[in-house]
């Protein structure tokens, strides 16, 4: 549950953007893009966003949020499979829940710790690349 | 996300803690993880208020050398879990003993990540078992802590980790992150008697128990009195160091 973590520190980079002169006109609206990955809790990140730049220059700034889903490719065999496919697999392997939740938030908090829960389906390999959805970024910035 | 983004999210994180040591070295197998624990705990017992972060990623065994046998699986609101009077964070928590296959970006990523993940408490000091070597795992802490950071550099003295000691200097000297000095391992083992262009923080010996404890999952520290003995004189001087 760092949504407002990840707020805070969005806020203070436009900010500092604004301030810099990087951005000349008001901010009308920002685009942030999530993969599945990092599951964030999508209420309370637009909610904080929204809270931290109260009688800031982004006050009127509308935020919005794409979510968008992890896809793995293989290295070794060239398979592809999706987020949903990790969290099916996990709820097979793992049969106990807090257990379960426990590593779901590891990857929250650290999405690259996927490698330490992830395999490739068909071949097993570790060697995958995350060809979308890792991260968290802003898409584009749109100014009045 | 952008270097300003992580920028702005460590710092935050990083805001209470008082000093940052770097606990570094060329090679690996020299005894960093070692000092990184003990050191830690030295520290602890002088009535300090101490942090220990392992970003060994492919190594970490922080919690070995700590005697935890069953590390804590969780984060809690984003804050390291405590452990033995200490804050900490390793991968361990995270991923228990499980493999961490990380390559280049993914590597990269998971240390920023590891860095920016929990808000530090007010800590005199935050000890990081860094890697060996000065890959990413290394040159990414310096970029966004170097301003309240000290490295100490552990080396054993012979031909092959002096060579790579010297290069890791260079390396730490061209990020202007200051050197607090370089700690022997194993000082009645390996003799070599060659200059470095740092001070000597001290020696460590190989102490017999050491090994012992490990085998058995105890904490060396804990377990033997020599270690807490020299670590009690090297944490006295890393003080007096650090606040170069």
């Amino acid at each position: 549950m760092h949504e407002w973590s990840i707020a805070d520190s969005i806020v203070a980079t436009l900010l500092q953007l604004v301030e810099r002169g990087g951005i000349s006109q008001p901010i009308k609206r920002v685009v942030i893009q999530v993969g599945k990955l990092v599951q964030i809790e999508k209420d309370i990140l637009l909610f904080a966003l929204r809270e931290l730049s109260k009688n800031t220059p982004l006050e009127r700034t509308e935020f919005v949020l794409k979510e968008e889903d992890t896809v793995f490719r293989c290295n070794n065999c060239g398979y592809t499979w999706s987020w949903d496919d990790v969290v099916k697999e996990l709820e097979r392997e793992i049969q106990d829940k807090d257990l379960r939740k426990a590593y779901l938030e590891s990857m929250h908090m650290v999405p690259s710790m996927i490698y330490a829960f992830n395999k490739c389906p068909r071949c097993g390999s570790t060697d995958f690349e995350i060809i979308k959805g890792f991260d968290l970024s802003i898409e584009k910035i749109e100014t009045q | 996300m952008s270097l300003e983004y992580y920028r702005n999210l460590i710092t935050s994180r990083f805001r209470d803690v008082n000093k940052v040591l770097m606990i570094c070295s060329g090679k690996g197998g020299v005894g960093k993880t070692f000092v990184s624990t003990c050191l830690s705990q030295a520290l602890r017992d002088r009535g300090l208020s101490v942090g220990l972060l392992d970003l060994d990623i492919h190594g970490f065994t922080t919690h070995r050398l700590l005697g935890l046998r069953n590390p804590p699986k969780i984060l809690e609101e984003e804050h390291p879990v405590m452990v033995k009077g200490l804050f900490y964070l390793s991968p361990v928590v995270l991923v228990e003993e499980r493999a961490l296959p990380l390559r280049g970006l993914y590597k990269e990523k998971a240390v920023i990540d590891l860095l920016a993940c929990v808000k530090w408490p007010r800590l005199d000091y935050l000890v990081i078992d860094m890697p060996p070597g000065f890959g990413d795992e290394v040159t990414i802490p310096m970029r966004y802590l170097r301003h309240k950071s000290c490295a100490v550099i552990v080396a054993t003295r012979d031909a092959l980790s002096l060579s790579v000691v010297s290069r890791l200097i260079e390396v730490l000297r061209s990020e202007k992150l200051r050197v607090a000095g370089v700690i022997f391992n194993f000082s009645n083992i390996f003799k070599l008697d060659l200059s470095l262009d740092v001070d000597v923080v001290g020696e460590i010996p190989l102490i017999e128990c050491v090994e012992r404890a490990l085998s058995e999952g105890d904490s060396p520290y804990e377990r033997c009195i020599e270690v807490r003995e020299v670590f009690s004189k090297l944490a006295e001087r890393i003080i007096h160091r650090a606040e170069c």
